[in-house]
């Protein structure tokens, strides 16, 4: 087999780029399929208490947002 | 007196030509560029100093002679070691969960490797260089500074100056070059095309990317694992979130050290005699189309996978013009470009992100490809 020429190796290039990227981009849609983002899970107990003691004190606060900070 | 005319005529002044001067001029406009108008300074500033103490005559401060600029020269770039070692930086400061999270944005970073293509079959076909120079030349459209000294040093050392010069003025310059070409090849109502949030990525998703990304990539081209696989190491460092001190280190000291020793060596590569020649220009000439015809490439490929989408899920078409790389410059221009057009309604800089991202794998790709067939 000859050594190809020009226009045979960028065709290849371009198929070869073409190709990788796009197994990568299947893979990576499974991947994210297979380990999707999970919200973090809310401790409703804690919501709950949180919600109902600042309702006492406050009557008609309505809590929409709880954050920690380690 | 004898001895004073002797030491005269064995300094730079009795020794410098006309050539000399002019790449004076040349590393003056790069420095002016770096520092007036901030264009690619980190790379700039090392690669006009390096052209200027490369043209000192006597000083053996060249690549090619024999004093500390050869030492770094032969020792970095002729043993391939300082390009990959910056591809391990980008990798730690590059974030691809745009990327994972519209994977279709790979597609884009592929279509705009167009100009790699078209400037290599130009310099072959119009310009008469040879199949590995005309490769090198190519290689410009990878918009991708590493790449493109990691292919020329192994193709063409003889042009990695004016390859290396090429491509970061023009990746220097994508804030003037791809504006026009998106506003020709686009309607306003495609412009306007308010892409919805990125779906989020998983922790795990986020680290099995670089691992299988860089085998994966390194299996089908052996050829361009130096680049994806430590692009890919890169990565791994920043997102395992165990290895906060390698990240420090190759996303900071470590990168910056190899920048100021690869800008100098590559400007150093510059010396008159052998940069101010017809095949200069003609490189220079390429780049240019490399660069446009890339930015083409993306931009008309997400207009035809827009012709599959439904409506509600198509892609701004704009955002494909950032596969050249050049990161993030590319995604930033695409971002002001869209936001200008659309008077800030529209705002795809993170959605520009993931083809910016893919386009840096492509170009790699497509090094490792012509190293293949090539050497």
């Amino acid at each position: 087999m000859g050594s190809p020429d020009i226009l045979s190796i960028c065709f290849s290039a371009m198929l070869t780029v073409f190709i990788v990227l796009s197994i990568l981009a299947v893979s990576i849609h499974f991947i994210t399929r297979l380990f999707p983002f999970k919200e973090e899970k809310k401790d409703t107990t804690i919501y709950a208490a949180i919600a109902s003691n600042y309702s006492a004190i406050y009557p008609g606060t309505k809590i929409t947002k709880i954050e920690e900070i380690k | 007196m004898d001895a004073l005319l002797n030491l005269f005529s064995q300094s730079g002044f009795a020794n410098i030509n006309l050539g000399n001067l002019i790449m004076f001029i040349v590393s003056g406009v790069l420095i002016y560029l770096a520092i007036a108008k901030e264009y690619e300074p980190l790379l700039l500033i090392p690669i006009g100093f390096g052209i200027l103490i490369a043209n000192l005559p006597l000083a053996e401060m060249g690549s090619h002679d024999s004093g500390i600029i050869g030492l770094i020269y032969s020792a970095g770039i002729k043993t391939e070691l300082l390009p990959p070692v910056i591809f391990l930086g980008v990798g730690v400061l590059t974030d691809f969960r745009p990327l994972l999270g519209r994977p279709i944005t790979f597609l884009l970073g592929a279509a705009a490797q167009l100009g790699i293509i078209v400037a290599a079959l130009g310099a072959a076909y119009l310009f008469g260089f040879t199949y590995k120079e005309a490769a090198v030349i190519g290689i410009i459209g990878g918009a991708d500074g590493p790449t493109s000294i990691f292919l020329a040093s192994k193709l063409a050392p003889h042009l990695l100056g004016p390859v290396a010069l090429a491509a970061y003025s023009y990746m220097s310059l994508v804030p003037i070059i791809q504006p026009p070409i998106m506003r020709m090849l686009t309607t306003h109502k495609e412009r306007a095309i308010d892409m919805p949030q990125a779906k989020k990525v998983s922790k795990t998703a986020v680290l099995i990317f670089p691992i299988f990304t860089g085998t994966v990539a390194s299996l089908a081209i052996p050829s361009s694992a130096p680049l994806i696989g430590m692009l890919m190491f890169g990565n791994l460092i920043r997102e395992s979130g165990v290895t906060e001190r390698l990240k420090k280190t190759a996303g900071g000291p470590m990168i910056d050290i190899v920048t100021i020793f690869l800008g100098l060596t590559v400007g150093a590569t510059m010396a008159a005699d052998e940069f101010l020649t017809t095949q200069t220009l003609a490189i220079l000439a390429m780049g240019a189309v490399a660069f446009g015809f890339s930015t083409m490439g993306g931009v008309v490929f997400a207009k035809f996978i827009n012709l599959f989408l439904p409506t509600g899920k198509k892609i701004n078409p704009c955002i494909g013009a950032a596969g050249v790389s050049a990161v993030p410059m590319s995604a930033r221009v695409v971002q002001t470009f869209v936001s200008e057009e659309t008077d800030g309604r529209v705002n795809p800089l993170m959605a520009a992100m993931g083809p910016n991202v893919a386009g840096v794998i492509g170009s790699a790709v497509a090094a490792g490809v012509f190293l293949s067939l090539l050497l």
